[in-house]
């Protein structure tokens, strides 16, 4: 079977079971909407120093946001040993560690898309 | 060629020997019964046999291959003590997930017919966390037979089904082993296993203390394996 379906098929299996509880993305947003506020809270916006580490900050929430989002990704292989089942299938390591990067980046980057306009407004 | 083949295989937890030079095969069409205490090894040596545990010593092959090699893994089913289906989806589209990682030709047929075949066709859009143990458990044996694997491996495939899905389940492995499959299952429910095996390992502290053909005394008496060969005997 084609390497690339492999990973769409892992990729496509996360995404929907994520898009059912929604459990890493809304932790992940609540999380990454709280600390930005608390950056507001932190910082004063229209100081220069802190425009000069405005891209760190974000960087550092979207750090920690894609942290939740991958663990809980693969905390939902481990209650009924679903991981032994993806190993045992005849899919080679790489795929199943690629279509795992790709559904994260795709539910950091709508936490990215949400955040980013409050990061503007903050 | 043995389906199963386990040569020498010894399992260490830090210092514990949990397998000890463990020496068993089963032939194509047969089906061995590995029976024991708890914590004899059953699951240990199970589990080493898939490939999910390396052997500190020995090796392991299915059908001439290590249980790591993609031929191996695509010819073995397994049931162990978690269903290995999501929660989060349908009794169908788990199994259209493996059907699709096997590379089966029709997912959506197949996973149709097992999940008929298994008594579940009702409720095959039901989200899995919304099912009954019973129905967990024979969703996971639709998965373990979905892609026709030559090798089964079981581990306590009874286990919270009611009579009329261990009849089922039953069945399937009667058809499986006609077919020339090999069943490879632990298990403590001794008459249920006993009517189908064609062998018997028993397994004392991680050590075979008996591997042979399952005799008509033995169906008769399930207990009696343990009677003869079991600690203490």
């Amino acid at each position: 079977m084609n390497f690339l379906r492999q990973v769409f098929i892992i990729a496509a299996k996360d995404l929907r079971a994520e898009l059912r509880t929604k459990e890493a993305v809304n932790a992940a947003l609540a999380f990454a909407l709280v600390i930005l506020l608390l950056f507001s809270f932190a910082f004063d916006p229209s100081a220069e120093t802190t425009r000069d580490i405005s891209g760190g900050l974000l960087w550092i929430v979207f750090a920690f946001a894609g942290v939740l989002v991958l663990n809980r990704s693969f905390v939902r292989e481990l209650p009924n040993d679903c991981l032994d089942a993806l190993i045992a299938a005849p899919i080679p390591g790489a795929a199943l560690f690629l279509g795992k990067v790709l559904a994260n980046y795709v539910l950091v980057l709508a936490v990215e898309l949400v955040s980013l306009p409050v990061f503007g407004v903050f | 060629m043995n389906a199963v083949a386990v040569e020498g295989v010894w399992k260490f937890y830090g210092d514990y020997p949990a397998l000890r030079d463990v020496r068993l095969e089963a032939g194509a069409g047969s089906c061995l019964a590995l029976i024991g205490r708890n914590g004899a090894g059953k699951t240990t040596l199970l589990r080493v046999i898939a490939g999910f545990s390396r052997p500190g010593r020995g090796q392991v092959r299915i059908f001439g291959d290590p249980p790591r090699e993609t031929s191996a893994r695509r010819r073995m089913g397994f049931i162990g003590h978690g269903i290995a289906v999501y929660d989060e989806l349908s009794a169908l589209e788990n199994l259209m997930l493996y059907g699709r990682l096997y590379g089966l030709a029709d997912p959506r047929r197949t996973a149709l017919e097992w999940l008929e075949r298994t008594g579940l066709e009702r409720v095959r859009d039901g989200l899995v966390r919304e099912f009954s143990r019973g129905m967990r458990q024979r969703l996971a044996v639709a998965r373990a037979f979905l892609h026709d694997p030559g090798v089964l491996l079981l581990d306590e495939p009874f286990t919270s089904l009611d009579d009329r899905a261990i009849a089922v389940l039953q069945r399937l492995l009667r058809e499986a082993l006609a077919a020339g499959k090999t069943v490879v299952m632990s298990t403590h429910q001794l008459r249920e296993a006993l009517e189908l095996a064609s062998h018997v390992a028993l397994l004392n502290r991680g050590q075979v203390a008996f591997h042979g053909p399952r005799t008509p005394e033995m169906a008769a008496d399930p207990g009696l394996v343990y009677a003869r060969y079991g600690e203490g005997a």
